[in-house]
């Protein structure tokens, strides 16, 4: 591993991003990752300083106006069987999960 | 006698629409070849016998009321991250593999309206998240010009599947170079759009700033006529421009038009025999009358980097949605809900796990503002780079990808090799204008494209020029397809 990636923890990324990786997973992934990042350091020799990003997806691009809401009227959604037509488990009125707490 | 390989959507429409044929027929034609074909290349992850077939009964049935629309009849295939109400809409994942959408899309709904029948959903990358195809939970698709290659990715199977002519056109989407990449390896035409001109409600989401949906077709016209159909405003999706898109108008030479080679990813890390087709070109252009220069487009070549932090950050967290819980895959076989969650996501594919362990360090604390932070900068300077280029160009070109099909399987063990295949196209996803791949001659016996990009909204411009290149390179381009 490279000393600029030594910050690189998979096993906290990864339950940061709910994935439980087996051992194998973690071997791959780590040395995959240590190289894409180390690949990315280019960007951090970028002078950014004169870049002001607030905004620039809206003034800069000029493609969409966020302030421009729909009005907040009542429409038709869907109903109760195409709700919970894909849904695992469900139980009358309800999606059925397994237990939260382990006791 | 309709011989499919041979017929246009807008040929289709108007034999349909002068009643030589019935959409019911055009629709059994189509029907039968995607089958077989399908066979040799896995293109199709569904074939939507039914639910097409009653379409095409009633627009046969009340012909009257539905003759004028555009793409009236016309075959086509649907990438299956595009959500279908009552079809299996999969992403091409185990995760997805049992969704069937309670809704369509926005754009399933314009294709309606415009008579277009879908026959199939097309295969696809897992999410969408790959450049060759590979990564789908349902096998590979094969290119049809030569079954050792893929088709390119993501949308492999929609390019793949309008080159050997199981439909006339496609729906793709495009994150960093989906629809063009694959269009460029099958030999057809494939645009992105300008970010807000097609709504994205419907879309399966991967990297919500970058993702486009967009057309394919087997030329610059029937790509045109599906692009126009698709367009248009949305009040559900929040980024959906009121834009009212023109035409522009026919061209019979490219006079007065200035066209920029972008050379930051025209020279270096494209292949030779590429680099050659792609100046043949060129040359075309010069003999239209075409004004060429040569521009740079400052921290272009970052758009890797910028894209490969970007795209994953927002795909870790759009695809936190899929829990077992919900809908979707679920692992039901442990004892609390938090095993379900681990259980079920352990069934992300290696690409999807890899980006999204890519994206949560990007965005992780401490990390954000070196990784995803500095990105979004570099986003920003390269946006305002092209900006400034479009104020000395009409166009910019290069070629579409670095290399033409490559063999399946030679990528898949090293990310960082297959992430380069992007290389031309992701810069137009990062700052969200338009641009369309053509087909501009062969290398080794297989399509290279060319691409052509355009500042926010000038799709009408690059159809005209497009259109105009194409007739006069006149390449007869799909004769070389063996499914």
């Amino acid at each position: 591993m490279s000393s600029e990636n030594k910050h690189f923890d998979i096993n906290k990324i990864a339950e940061l991003a709910k994935l439980n990786l087996d051992l194998k997973e973690i071997d791959k992934f780590e040395s995959q990752m240590v190289d894409i990042i180390s690949h990315f350091s280019s960007l951090q020799k970028i002078d950014t300083s004169s870049f002001n990003l607030k905004n620039w997806e809206i003034d800069k691009n000029k493609i969409t106006d966020v302030s421009d809401l729909r009005n907040d009227n009542k429409s038709t959604g869907f109903n109760e069987e195409e709700i919970f037509s894909n849904a695992p488990a469900k139980e009358s009125k309800f999606i059925k999960i397994k237990k939260i707490l382990d006791r | 006698m309709i011989e499919p390989s041979k017929l246009t959507a807008v040929e289709c429409a108007n034999l349909i629409q002068k009643k030589e044929v019935s959409v019911t027929e055009i629709t059994k034609i189509f029907l039968e070849r995607s089958e077989e074909i399908n066979q040799d290349i896995n293109s199709l992850i569904t074939i939507c016998e039914d639910s097409a077939l009653k379409q095409a009964e009633e627009i046969d049935n009340n012909f009257e009321e539905h003759k004028n629309k555009p793409l009236l009849g016309v075959p086509i295939s649907v990438k299956d991250v595009i959500s279908t109400k009552n079809i299996k809409t999969t992403a091409g994942s185990k995760i997805l593999s049992n969704y069937i959408p309670p809704y369509d899309a926005f754009v399933v709904k314009k294709l309606a309206d415009a008579g277009a029948i879908i026959i199939s959903k097309s295969n696809c990358d897992e999410f969408a998240m790959g450049s060759s195809n590979e990564t789908s939970f349902f096998g590979p698709c094969l290119n049809p010009w030569d079954f050792n290659t893929v088709p390119g990715g993501s949308s492999g199977g929609s390019a793949a599947s309008v080159a050997s002519s199981q439909n006339l056109v496609s729906i793709g989407s495009d994150t960093g170079g989906s629809i063009r990449q694959p269009a460029s390896l099958c030999g057809i035409v494939g645009m992105k759009p300008t970010y807000g001109s097609v709504s994205r409600s419907g879309l399966i989401a991967f990297g919500s700033s970058l993702d486009q949906i967009g057309p394919f077709a087997k030329n610059v016209q029937d790509c045109e006529k599906l692009f126009y159909s698709i367009a248009g405003h949305d009040p559900k999706d929040l980024t959906s421009s009121k834009n009212v898109l023109e035409n522009f108008k026919d061209l019979d030479s490219l006079k007065g038009i200035k066209i920029g080679i972008c050379n930051d990813i025209s020279d270096q890390g494209i292949s030779e025999g590429v680099k050659k087709v792609f100046e043949s070109s060129v040359d075309t252009m010069k003999n239209l009358g075409a004004e060429l220069g040569e521009i740079s487009i400052d921290y272009i070549k970052e758009s890797l980097p910028v894209y490969y932090l970007t795209a994953p950050s927002e795909a870790s967290s759009n695809l936190n949605r899929y829990d077992g819980i919900k809908y979707g895959y679920s692992d039901q076989n442990g004892k609390t809900s938090w095993e379900t969650i681990d259980l079920t996501r352990s069934n992300f594919g290696d690409e999807v796990k890899r980006r999204i362990l890519l994206g949560t360090f990007a965005l992780s604390s401490g990390y954000y503002d070196e990784y995803y932070g500095k990105a979004q900068k570099i986003r920003g300077l390269i946006i305002n780079s092209f900006n400034e280029a479009f104020n000395k160009f009409d166009l910019i070109i290069s070629p579409t990808s670095p290399i033409t099909a490559f063999k399946l399987g030679s990528q898949m063990n090293d990310p960082l090799l297959m992430y380069q295949n992007d290389i031309c196209t992701m810069p137009a996803n990062i700052a969200g204008i338009p641009a369309i791949s053509i087909p501009c001659g062969l290398s080794n016996k297989l399509p290279v494209g060319l691409q052509i990009m355009g500042p926010n909204f000038s799709e009408g411009k690059i159809f005209s020029v497009a259109k105009l290149i194409e007739t006069n390179m006149n390449l007869n381009m799909l004769d070389g397809v063996k499914a």
